[in-house]
């Protein structure tokens, strides 16, 4: 109650100097420019500070709030409802304003349905709200500037700095600077506020200090400005939507909180979530929406990746007589296209290697037998002997995701061999479908890993070279 | 990755670890005095070239990532402390598999066991871990991209 009567007369005080300032108005275009928000807040403390008349109550303060904007001549206005009302304390400001009626403003349509929404809203409206229509209020000013493009921040920022029961007071007196001269420009009208501040020559060093959430609601305010104001026009509606909560002052946009500490929250969660989405384009199979399985699915790369390195390293033992020729190709030409060239005829390779894999079978199946009999008696002989053959066990369920996952780049896995007598090493593994028949085994497996868990020998189509 | 094939000063990441990881190849292939049977031997030159490509992609990448460096400190520490090191920290390893009964869920859970995938990844907020993480995954399928050719090469030939 107290601070609704406390706007009014500070509204009061207001306006009547801006009356005299009006005509002031168009010669100060650019003089008062500078301190916008010092002139604000300054304004504010002086009005706080005066007497104030406890009788006034919230609906009257709203109507004469509102009989402002019909002053401002929006002609699609309900025009009659403020002026039959009973403004006690405006009585003597109205009638000046009575002519400026007349004065063709060419408001932008959507202005006048901001205004007719603000008027709804205060049908509805609750006492607590009165603050939020209030600020409704700056947004449909800003909502004007917005549509006229106004380019200046200064200018949004204008109304947007104050907390909600001063916010009153400014709109109402920003409500009152477009009667200047019935300008259309952005310029005047920010003008014509400062002027109006400055005309009732309010004493600068007044005490700066807000009461403490309504500054923090001030600065959660301007955090949310950048970002507000882009969202003024959609959010225009969330207007009479947004929470008002019994001690904040400033209304919350949709979905913006003005604490502090949920904007940084709030910001680190963008963060996150942008960092997101860059990984789903990096991971395969990142259809998922959720963030707990989208994590699931990175960790399960990353697993994969480390396994895949691990595997080729294995792979390398028994190649590495053959880097020699290679590294001297390599410091030659000075690049990759060696490597290059021997994708190509690796894949040439492979593909004669496809005629050899039938005859292998059979050997694998006697493999097989003997590693399935060696398990039984000790297992540390089972994976000698496998190292032996230059093979290693691995779950399938490894081996579908190594197969299935590398389909896309080539279409062979590599298999670890004693030596390199043989060049047919390359297993084909078609990859089409994920569970083909034709998988590959890989050494992967050696006694120091240390995976205990369950593991199946998947020896499909695997080439064995001869010591 | 066609575009840098030519120059000799060739930056990309691809091109560094290439170089870096077949000349360590090729020292190894130096030490080598005759072919491993046992598999104590063929488990250590495994570790050896393993422990090749990750410092030359560590090494490729530079300092400039929080994973590169924390990966060639661990190293550098690994190396220090001998060889021996690691085989006793994995054996470690196979028993503390089975504590893993109470599975922490949820982001937070899933952060943690990131944080532990990730080499230097328990210093971070979450939000440089996804940073990291990016690129480590970048970095890592290069790794895995280069070395399949490379083996390609030597398994074809």
């Amino acid at each position: 109650m107290q601070p609704c009567s406390r706007e009014m007369q500070g509204m009061n005080s207001l306006l009547n100097p801006t009356q005299i300032t009006l005509q002031d108005l168009q010669n100060h275009h650019h003089q008062h420019q500078q301190h916008p928000q010092q002139i604000q807040n300054s304004q504010i403390q002086h009005l706080q500070n005066s007497q104030f008349d406890p009788n006034n109550t919230h609906d009257d303060f709203l109507e004469q709030m509102f009989s402002t904007i019909p002053s401002c001549s929006w002609p699609d206005l309900n025009p009659k409802t403020p002026w039959d009302l009973k403004p006690r304390d405006l009585s003597d400001e109205t009638p000046p304003s009575n002519p400026d009626n007349n004065v063709p403003f060419q408001f932008d349509h959507d202005s006048s349905t901001l205004a007719s929404k603000l008027r709804n809203h205060q049908i509805s409206g609750a006492t607590k709200s009165s603050a939020a229509a209030a600020a409704a209020a700056i947004m449909l000013q800003q909502q004007l500037f917005m549509s006229r493009g106004a380019g200046e921040s200064g200018l949004i920022q204008m109304p947007l700095s104050l907390g909600a029961s001063d916010d009153v007071v400014d709109g109402s007196s920003s409500f009152k600077s477009p009667n200047t001269g019935g300008e259309g420009s952005v310029q005047a009208l920010y003008n014509g506020f400062t002027g109006s501040l400055h005309g009732p020559g309010q004493t600068p060093n007044q005490a700066q200090h807000f009461h403490h959430p309504q500054g923090g609601q001030v600065q959660g305010q301007n955090y949310g400005a950048p970002s507000g104001v882009m969202n003024q026009g959609p959010a225009s509606g969330s207007a009479g939507s947004a929470p008002a909560q019994p001690r904040q002052r400033v209304r919350a946009r949709r979905g913006q909180a003005t604490d502090p500490h949920s904007i940084a929250e709030r910001l680190r969660r963008e963060r996150i979530a942008e960092r997101m989405k860059a990984l789903q384009e990096l991971v395969p199979n990142a259809n998922k929406t959720d963030k707990a399985s989208m994590l699931d699915e990175i960790i399960d790369y990353v697993k994969f990746l480390q396994l895949q390195v691990k595997v080729l390293s294995m792979s390398r033992l028994g190649g590495a007589a053959a880097v020699a020729p290679l590294v001297a190709d390599m410091s030659s030409e000075g690049g990759g296209d060696c490597i290059q060239a021997g994708t190509n005829s690796g894949a040439l390779g492979r593909n004669s290697n496809g005629n050899q894999t039938a005859s292998s079978n059979d050997s694998l199946t006697v493999t097989e037998h003997q590693v399935a009999k060696l398990m039984e008696e000790d297992m540390g002989s089972a994976m000698q002997y496998l190292q032996g053959k230059g093979l290693c066990l691995m779950p399938i369920s490894l081996a579908t995701a190594i197969s299935t996952a590398t389909c896309h780049s080539r279409n062979a896995m590599i298999n670890n061999h004693n030596n390199n007598v043989n060049n047919n090493p390359l297993l084909q593994s078609n990859g089409e479908g994920p569970s083909s028949p034709s998988m590959s085994v890989l050494t992967v497996q050696s006694a120091t890993m240390g995976n205990g868990g369950g593991e199946a020998s998947v020896k499909d189509n695997t080439s064995v070279s001869k010591p | 990755m066609n575009s840098k094939r030519f120059s000799p000063t060739s930056s990309t990441i691809k091109s560094r670890f290439t170089r870096r990881f077949l000349r360590a190849l090729l020292k190894i292939n130096r030490q080598r005095t005759r072919t491993p049977s046992s598999p104590m031997e063929i488990c250590q030159r495994y570790l050896k070239v393993k422990l090749a490509a990750d410092v030359s992609m560590a090494s490729a990448v530079g300092s400039r990532r929080a994973w590169s460096r924390a990966m060639l400190a661990k190293i550098r520490h690994g190396v220090r402390t001998g060889s021996m090191c690691s085989l006793t920290m994995m054996r470690k390893r196979k028993i503390y598999h089975r504590k893993k009964s109470t599975k922490e869920v949820g982001i937070v859970g899933n952060a943690k066991v990131l944080r532990k995938l990730v080499p230097g990844g328990e210093a971070m907020d979450t939000c440089s871990l996804l940073d990291e993480t990016f690129h480590y995954i970048k970095c890592l399928s290069t790794q895995v991209k280069v070395m399949t050719r490379i083996a390609d090469q030597i398994c074809s030939t």
